[in-house]
């Protein structure tokens, strides 16, 4: 049984459990395809929204129709129709498996080769769990633990109608709703995400990492997520998963803003191993992202990493605005295209305030018949008195039919500043492979020892125990494709 | 845009061109091209702002002015370019006026048999044979407006062509001068060299100009390596402060040949540098190094190319500039290796260093790799002079704005030692020198 099979298998047995009527129909109503003003007003009335986020979403779909989708980025695609879409659907319950023997043992043998402990991999195939291991008690235990520290940890849905001062005053400072063409839609149609707020001098007692992987939920087609860290504050947030996820939106246009403030810290990382196609190219997700951070006070950090595997066209470029004096950016990426897969991705570093500090490490690995690009801006201001950017950005191709591609920007308008950016392509030495396998390595393990090394700096940056299975992720992304 | 929105811009190109009676040259595939290229002209606009490669051009200045084609007679003397002029070439110079050749100022005499240097409606047959082949098809004017601007105004393009296995022992010198004294003149001066299997060259390209008035240079070079040979090319831009510049300089490199190209550019108000080198054949290395320095209000602008389409070649960049005042530099380095052009050896340096609190800098490495077993990187890096390089000259006794001048001067000189013609890297180091405010002495010239 192969992969999609699998997701329509699950769809199906949807449909059918909704048949019996367990939910009401009008719960399930669906919206009509495409999108006008009445759709908006509609989203935002379901959601029970203040009429200031309507007008957000409304003056966001005005900016929307003006805009034109960009073409820019080296990938190619077939352009989705925005008439086709369906902007919003209620949350489905989808039917509980009795245990683990139903599920597609192709998609357990992953698990089992990425290490994922057996509760959760239950949790992600949405089998019951014993009571022990049961997410909601788990959750709970974190979630008081985190309202203890002021922490506020809900889905932006709930803090839009608990916090809304907060949301209000934040939501679209960073990534204005005119930004660009995906963030506009997004704007204007985002059904829900993450709310994070941390409050001054708190240190995040957890990684909320942890929590959002247990927590583990459709994330939904126009994700919006919103992260505030005040005076002193540390926050590490983590989204997505190593665990391969399908998905049957093809479009994916999520926002994600970041707001430091004085002295705060900021870590996201992510793992994304969406459906990539089959190897002939067919299927896979758009995944068209607009991430953003400002470090707005001084000695703010902002920390980006990455590890791209999955989607069939990855667009983004997670930034920072580096306002405040001395404050720090980082981006730290691994982005894998295999098969037909194209990913152009990388990072901006806009420095405008003194001393400002960024560091980008890119790896690019491409095999198949992948394209995979690095873009990246590095901006120097006139008034960013002392700033530093180090960036380094390297390819590695495995095999003759892909591709790989570097665009650096890189504009400087102060003298004191100072930046550095070097790359390199290369492949992987037949030495190398030669010195592993006389040391009884078999070809595959050799390649993927040295891929590792390769990737090493940017895993060191992920938490602990998603660089482990980061690691093993390339690796089983990679099979089959060298030799 | 609209059909009817074109219609109504004037295509300022189009309207310099037709007011241009280039020379007829004789030369079928010359005389086609400029038939081409103008009919080009009247549809093509020139580039905006909008467009990713001129981004940082801004051609207002040079549409706001308007240029008259450049008179074939000037009272450009001896006297005007001796300055510029090189011992070693004596034997062998060509000097262009106004884009026209001026016999009494060239000197090219002493060219070994078979070899031929000067204007194409002189050529000897076999000579005329290898520009039907090749000309334009280096330069591809039918890429940009300005090289089919070029081409469609060039009066009688200057040939060097070197014959099978020589080695020419003195460099050659293609000296261009524009006259502004007495109105603002344009000019698209145009060099194709050939140089035949196992044979070696140098070539210098040379770019000056008299008067106050402001004038507009429009450059083309192309040059087409057989196997094996060697040619070196230095192309020096040295315009007035009121000049308007834009080059390309292009070559097709043959098995196992080897083309080093030089650019140094410090003239010109505005000036951009299109190197393109199309590395075609197996075992070819190609080289293109260059040295800007802009000071005051200064715009430079650099989008070079270096295209390998076949497997086993090597190529090496080293971009330095030196920004000072309000000057701005652009660099844009595209390294392209196709598909199956394995085993490529590809280094890109750029390095920028800002002495104003004024200058800007945008630069724009660019890898794009189809072939899996290459080694490829390059490096950008922009800052200042290092506190500590500084200050060690300083407790040497030597003054603080003298420091800066001998390190800014040290940094330059990278690019300028590996120019093989003393008495030029002499004239060049004296460029730098009056640049940096250094004072330099004989001795101390590399």
């Amino acid at each position: 049984m192969s992969r999609l099979t699998e997701a329509e298998a699950v769809d199906q047995a949807a449909s059918r459990k909704y048949k019996y009527g367990f939910k009401t129909n009008i719960e399930y109503e669906e919206f009509p395809r495409g999108l006008n003003e009445d759709i908006i007003r509609e989203i935002s009335k379901r959601k029970n929204e203040p009429e200031w986020m309507l007008e957000f979403r409304i003056k966001a779909f005005h900016h929307w129709l003006t805009m034109e989708e960009p073409d820019w980025p080296n990938v190619h695609y077939k352009k989705p129709d925005y008439d086709q879409i369906i902007y919003y659907s209620t949350p489905k319950e989808k039917p509980k498996k009795q245990s683990l023997d139903e599920v597609d043992p192709e998609i357990l043998a992953t698990y089992e080769k990425l290490g994922i402990p057996l509760h959760e991999q239950k949790m992600l195939q949405n089998v019951a769990v014993d009571a022990v291991f049961d997410s909601v008690s788990v959750a709970t235990t974190f979630k008081k633990k985190l309202a203890e520290a002021g922490v506020i940890f809900c889905s932006i849905s709930e803090a839009i109608q608990d916090h809304p001062e907060l949301v209000k005053k934040y939501m679209g400072s960073v990534i204005p709703t005119n930004d660009n063409f995906f963030a506009a839609l997004n704007s204007a149609v985002f059904s829900d995400g993450s709310f994070c707020f941390v409050p001054k001098g708190v240190k995040c007692p957890m990684e909320l990492s942890t929590y959002f992987r247990i927590n583990n939920q459709d994330s939904g087609q126009f994700e919006r997520t919103l992260i505030i860290a005040e005076e002193g504050a540390q926050v590490s947030y983590l989204e997505g998963c190593t665990a391969p996820m399908f998905d049957t939106n093809q479009l994916h246009a999520a926002v994600v803003e970041l707001v430091a403030l004085d002295d705060a810290d900021i870590k996201y990382s992510t793992v994304q191993n969406w459906y990539p196609g089959d190897e002939n190219g067919v299927g896979g997700i758009y995944n068209f992202v607009t991430k953003r951070g400002i470090c707005k006070g001084n000695n703010a950090k902002i920390s980006w990493t990455q590890v791209e595997t999955g989607s069939a066209i990855t667009w983004k470029y997670p930034s920072v605005i580096l306002k405040g004096d001395n404050s720090v950016g980082e981006f730290y990426s691994v982005a894998l295209t295999n098969d037909y897969q194209q990913a152009d991705t990388g990072t901006k570093m806009i420095h405008l305030g003194k001393n400002t500090r960024s560091t980008i490490i890119s790896k690019g690995i491409s095999a198949g018949r992948s394209q995979n690009s690095y873009r990246g801006l590095v901006k120097i201001g006139k008034k960013a008195d002392g700033a530093r950017n180090y960036s380094v950005c390297d390819s590695m191709l495995i095999g003759s039919e892909c591709g790989a591609h570097t665009f650096p920007f890189i504009e400087s308008s102060n003298n004191t500043a100072s930046v550095e950016h070097e790359a390199t392509t290369s492949k992987i030495g037949e030495d190398q492979i030669f010195y592993l396998q006389q040391r009884g390595l078999d070809e595959e393990e050799a390649i993927s020892l040295i891929i590792n090394g390769f990737c090493k700096e940017v895993f060191k940056e992920l938490p602990m125990e998603f660089a482990v299975e980061a690691t093993k992720l390339l690796s089983i992304k990679l099979e089959g494709s060298v030799g | 845009m609209t059909v009817n929105e074109e219609n109504k811009k004037t295509h300022y190109l189009k309207e310099l061109q037709l007011a241009s009676s280039p020379v007829k040259t004789g030369v079928s595939v010359i005389e086609q091209a400029r038939l081409k290229a103008a009919d080009d002209l009247s549809i093509w606009d020139l580039p905006s702002l909008r467009d990713e490669d001129w981004k940082q051009f801004p051609l207002k200045p040079l549409v706001r002015k308007h240029f008259a084609p450049a008179p074939v007679n000037s009272g450009i003397a001896h006297s005007d370019i001796e300055h510029a002029l090189i011992t070693e070439a004596a034997s062998a110079r060509i000097v262009i006026v106004n884009g026209y050749f001026s016999p009494e100022l060239s000197n090219v005499d002493k060219l070994p048999t078979g070899c031929y240097a000067g204007p194409v409606s002189k050529a000897p047959i076999n000579v005329v044979d290898q520009v039907n082949n090749f000309y334009g098809k280096v330069a591809q004017y039918g890429r940009d407006a300005f090289t089919a601007f070029n081409t469609a105004v060039t009066h009688d393009p200057v040939i060097v062509f070197v014959k099978k296995g020589v080695a020419l022992e003195n460099p050659i010198h293609i000296l261009h001068v524009t006259d502004a004294s007495d109105a603002s003149v344009y000019t698209a001066p145009r060099v194709f060299i050939y140089a035949e299997r196992h044979s070696d060259s140098t070539v210098i390209e040379d770019f000056i100009g008299k008067g106050e008035h402001a004038y507009f240079t429009t450059s083309v070079s192309e040059s087409v390596l057989e196997d094996e040979s060697h040619i070196l090319h230095v192309k020096m831009q040295r315009e007035t402060a009121e000049a308007v510049h834009i080059s390309r300089v292009a070559s097709k490199l043959g098995r196992g040949s080897n083309f080093n190209s030089y650019m140094i550019s410090n003239g010109a108000k505005m000036f951009r540098n299109e190197p393109l080198s199309l590395v075609d054949a197996e075992n070819a290395h190609a080289t293109i190094d260059g040295l800007v320095l802009v000071d005051q209000d200064q715009i430079s602008d650099t989008h070079s190319t270096l295209d390998h389409l076949k497997p086993n070649c090597t190529s090496h960049q080293l971009h330095k500039v030196i920004a000072n005042g309000r000057g701005k530099s652009v660099f844009n380095g595209k390294i392209f290796v196709r598909k199956d052009s394995q085993l490529i050896d590809a280094f890109q340096e750029n390095r920028n260093l800002l002495l104003s609190k004024d200058a800007n800098v945008f630069t724009k490495p660019q890898l794009e790799i189809f072939a899996d077993d290459v080694k490829c990187s390059h490096g950008a890096t922009i800052g200042q002079l290092s506190d500590e390089e500084v200050f060690y000259m300083q407790s040497r006794g030597i003054t603080k704005s003298e420091a800066i001048q001998l390190l800014t001067y040290g940094y330059a000189l990278e690019v300028i030692e590996n120019i093989p013609v003393p008495s030029l890297r002499e004239q060049l180091s004296y460029n730098v020198a009056a640049f940096t405010g250094a004072s330099i002495e004989a001795k101390d010239i590399v």
